[in-house]
């Protein structure tokens, strides 16, 4: 029995929770400092992120000298086109240029420097369409009862926000195709007014105006039913193209309202706004207190004002009844739109005011509108919330992107450990990571929200994963099959055929727990096909497990026969939560059919699944996949395996040197341990 | 155990002053490099490359905490010493951190023709900016007002000012202009030296035609 590692995961994990129930985010960064390996991309913290700012900030030229080094890339000779070169080639994209060097034989590396907005031939003939899509409201008939919107020019007519009820008849109730509905999320400065100077008020309008006018040049420069294009290559938007604002602009309300005679016409009207909306019309707003001169220039142009008369805004204060409610009716408007809230941002598009960034993930609504919009691939726009210099701004977006991408996964695993595990109560959950509410009684929703959620549907993959649960190695005739590579094979996936509504194996109801009997990483209850389930952590297995022993009817229905036992492995990049099993083992399994219970993103990037399925075709079994995350067509047949393939290795059952690690192993240890297992050297 | 060796020890804090300067304690690391710099001002061997590098460093940090004039004087020091020894990258590096130094340095002092340069990298800069969000005939607008100043810092950057007057002369489809702006591009860019303006000027002309 092999019982150590080097890539034992225990010492570490010891460490991050040591001391009872840490914060969420702490136990996430105590981990990284104790772990002795780590990916290229590990596990990142607000703790950890925070740490990175302050090295970047103190690092941070003086202004002047900042200024001047940001300008040496663009004293740089700029090429029309890459002429016909040979050599290697490689490329860098930093900003919003593309540096291609090629290395000719014999000769010095060569750099050519292209603006994403006129890339190369090359690089233009590597391009597909990639529009940002349009609004639910462009292509389905949308009723939502209550739900209020703000025009933008009426902003801009009253020079701040309001309270719902003071200018309700000014509000929007209807839905149309042909315009942009933005739901704005931001903080309330103060508990009873979000915006007490108006500079969040100002800061939008001027903003939103420059959006308009950079939708206006790009789509005139690119051609109004142009789409945007998209480098197969790069992976990033090339050709003329907008911020992911301005783009919706132009899919949603440009080419919807106006022909290219209109356009030209815009086009030449925003041009004289350049100056006032370089800087996304920050300055402009400062300098507008009360929108007089956005009202102006909105007045001047009938196009521009029908443009902006498309563009329709959700923002709390200003679309909800307020406190005090004057009566039960309002009573009831505002809890209900308190309970729709995911629904109204899902319309459209979110838009994120960041004033204080550090503030910002403090706060439950603004995390939860954050995450609901990361789940549902919505778009998030960031502009600042305040009066800020740029490269602050700059700063505060990065931090944000950069916290929001593992967010999703620490609040998973801290609703796990209250609704699984009952490890702590609501108010302890929300405390734990980090989130407060100007009005403390808002908690209890939010995080009635956030269960709603579910399972976040990105994995994040990397060498630092823990592993732990049973891995589970086929039996196949005398021998057991031990994968020993993580890579995929090239095969396509087939598309799903049979039907089999798992989602709710991944989704927590706020109701009573799953039990924890039916939670056990190995289980065999009757005969049948055996289910490995790889989820994203163990408390995830445990909901998952329970869920397959609780619809085995449904289960067998739809799989054509029965379930007879299961095993589940976690391959967790954010370990921060409860591990009641907290050890990873080798177990060997005779089973004549197999299915495969995960996630469509961990089948294509887990490189734990990737052994398991590697081992169950190379061993010749039968092996379909059950899609978590998905309501039907989610049960695929996987292609059969080699027999021949080399990355398996058959090992006589007798000679098998199972595992049976406390605390895991890092994911960088699991091919090793595989060697360890087969009794091989790599 | 015997002592290490110089030069070993020299390259030991070379690391942990880059460290530093990663972590931007700048401080730290200049402290680190000072006590460098006063050994191998002792020594009578010190191998070129390794000293380019400390006053390389030494100058980067003394730019982190304000000291321009100490900027200056170890970037120069580290130009030479890459010179002396061959190394076109490192002299490459040191010649741009050189004259930003020296910018930084002048502008403190107030000295007009700093202030000047500053001001016409600006300026490109943001006809740069202009052309790559495709405002072609903005971003012309303020390479001619360059031109027209003609301010003597100008003719440093002459060959880029007519470089991108001729790029974005060719995608507002005046081709004819556009060639002739190119044409003195190169011809600047060969009076000067400039091989990577000789080599994407004579590429542009060919897409020009």
């Amino acid at each position: 029995m092999i019982t150590t590692s080097p890539w034992s995961a225990g010492e570490a994990l010891a460490y991050a929770h040591a001391g009872g129930p840490r914060p969420y985010d702490e136990i996430g960064s105590r981990l990284r400092s104790a772990a002795p390996h780590t990916g290229a991309v590990p596990l990142r913290t607000i703790t950890d992120l925070r740490r990175e700012r302050d090295v970047r900030t103190r690092g941070r030229l003086p202004a002047r000298l900042q200024g001047l080094l940001d300008n040496a890339d663009r004293l740089a000779h700029r090429p029309i086109d890459l002429p016909t070169v040979s050599g290697r080639m490689g490329w860098e994209v930093r900003g919003e240029v593309i540096h291609l060097t090629v290395h000719p034989d014999g000769q010095p590396p060569q750099v050519w420097s292209f603006p994403l907005t006129a890339p190369p031939t090359l690089l233009r003939d590597q391009a597909e369409d990639d529009d940002v899509p349009a609004g639910a409201n462009q292509t389905h008939r949308i009723e939502l009862a209550g739900v209020r919107w703000l025009p933008l020019p009426t902003l801009a007519a009253t020079g701040r926000l309001l309270r719902m009820q003071d200018w309700r008849e000014q509000l929007v109730g209807e839905v149309h195709p042909g315009r942009l509905y933005l739901f704005v999320s931001h903080r309330w400065l103060t508990p009873d007014e979000p915006d007490p100077d108006g500079t969040q008020a100002c800061v939008l309008a001027w903003h939103l105006l420059s959006a308009v006018c950079e939708a206006v040049r790009v789509a005139h420069l690119r051609g109004l039913r142009r789409p945007r294009r998209r480098s197969t290559i790069l992976g990033v938007p090339i050709g003329m193209a907008g911020t992911e604002l301005a783009e919706a602009i132009i899919v949603n309300v440009l080419r919807p309202l106006l022909d290219d005679d209109a356009l030209s016409v815009l086009y030449t009207e925003v041009g004289a706004l350049d100056a006032l909306t370089v800087d996304q019309g920050l300055a402009a707003a400062l300098a507008d207190p009360g929108l007089s001169r956005l009202r102006d220039i909105a007045g001047s142009s009938q196009l521009l004002r029908a443009v902006l008369d498309r563009i329709m805004l959700w923002y709390d204060y200003a679309c909800l009844p307020q406190r005090p409610h004057a009566d039960a009716d309002e009573v009831r408007a505002f809890e209900q739109g308190l309970r729709e809230l995911r629904a109204y941002q899902l319309i459209g598009r979110t838009v994120v005011m960041l004033d204080d960034v550090d503030a910002h993930l403090a706060s439950a609504w603004c995390t939860l509108e954050a995450l609901v919009a990361d789940a549902q691939h919505t778009g998030l726009h960031l502009l600042p919330g305040g009066p800020v210099p740029a490269e602050a701004a700059e700063e505060s977006a990065r931090f944000l992107r950069d916290a929001l991408a593992d967010r999703p996964h620490l609040v998973w695993r801290a609703l796990l450990d209250t609704e699984v595990f009952g490890l702590q109560d609501r108010v302890a959950c929300m405390a734990r990571l980090g989130l407060t509410a100007t009005r403390p009684g808002d908690l209890p929703l939010v995080y009635q929200h956030l269960l709603t959620l579910g399972a976040p549907q990105g994995v994040h993959v990397d060498d630092a994963e823990v592993l732990t649960g049973v891995f589970p190695l086929p039996v196949a005739g005398p021998d057991v099959v031990v994968p020993v590579d993580t890579a995929w094979t090239a095969r396509p996936v087939p598309p799903g055929g049979a039907g089999l509504d798992a989602t709710a194996a991944l989704r927590l109801t706020g109701g009573p727990g799953p039990d924890l009997a039916y939670g056990a990483p190995w289980q065999r209850w009757g005969t049948g096909a055996h289910a490995v389930i790889v989820a994203a952590c163990e408390a995830e297995a445990v909901l998952v497990a329970t869920w397959v022993r609780a619809h085995a009817a449904d289960l067998a229905a739809a799989l054509g026969g029965p379930v007879g036992s299961l095993s589940w492995l976690a391959s967790d990049i954010a370990p921060v939560g409860h591990l009641p099993g907290g050890a990873l083992r080798t177990a060997a399994i005779e089973a004549d059919q197999w299915v495969l219970l995960t996630s469509t993103a961990r089948l294509r990037h887990c490189a734990a699944t990737a052994a398991v399925v590697t081992a169950v075709t190379a061993a010749g079994l039968p092996l379909r996949h059950v899609a978590l995350d998905r309501g039907g067509g989610n049960v695929t047949v996987l292609p059969p395996g080699d027999p021949g393939d080399k990355r398996v290795r058959r090992v006589p059952a007798d000679r098998v040197r199972h595992a049976d690690i406390p605390g895991g192993i890092f994911r960088a240890g699991l091919i090793p341990l595989a060697y360890a297992v087969s009794g091989a050297d790599r | 155990m015997s002592a290490p060796d110089p030069t070993e020890r020299w390259q030991r804090a070379y690391a942990q002053a880059q460290q530093s300067a990663a972590a931007a304690d700048h401080a730290d690391s200049a402290a680190l490099l000072r006590e460098v710099l006063t050994e191998m001002s002792w020594s009578d061997t010190v191998p070129g490359g390794l000293a380019a590098q400390v006053r390389g460093l030494a100058g980067v940090a003394a730019l982190h905490l304000g000291d321009y004039a100490g900027a200056v004087a170890h970037t120069e020091q580290a130009l030479r010493l890459c010179e002396t020894v061959g190394d076109a990258a490192g002299a490459a590096v040191y010649t741009a951190n050189l004259e930003l130094a020296r910018l930084a340095e002048g502008a403190g002092r107030g000295d007009p023709a700093s202030l000047r340069t500053i001001d016409v990298r600006r300026r490109i800069g943001q006809a740069q900016d202009l052309s790559d969000s495709g405002r072609y005939a903005a971003s012309n607008g303020v390479l001619r007002g360059l031109l027209t100043d003609a301010a003597p810092e100008t003719v440093r950057h002459l060959a880029k000012v007519y470089g991108l007057l001729g790029l974005n002369l060719y995608r507002l489809g005046q081709l004819e202009a556009a060639r002739n702006h190119t044409e003195a591009a190169l011809a600047q860019c060969r009076r000067t030296g400039d091989a990577d303006g000789v080599r994407i000027y004579t590429a542009n002309l060919a897409a020009i035609g």
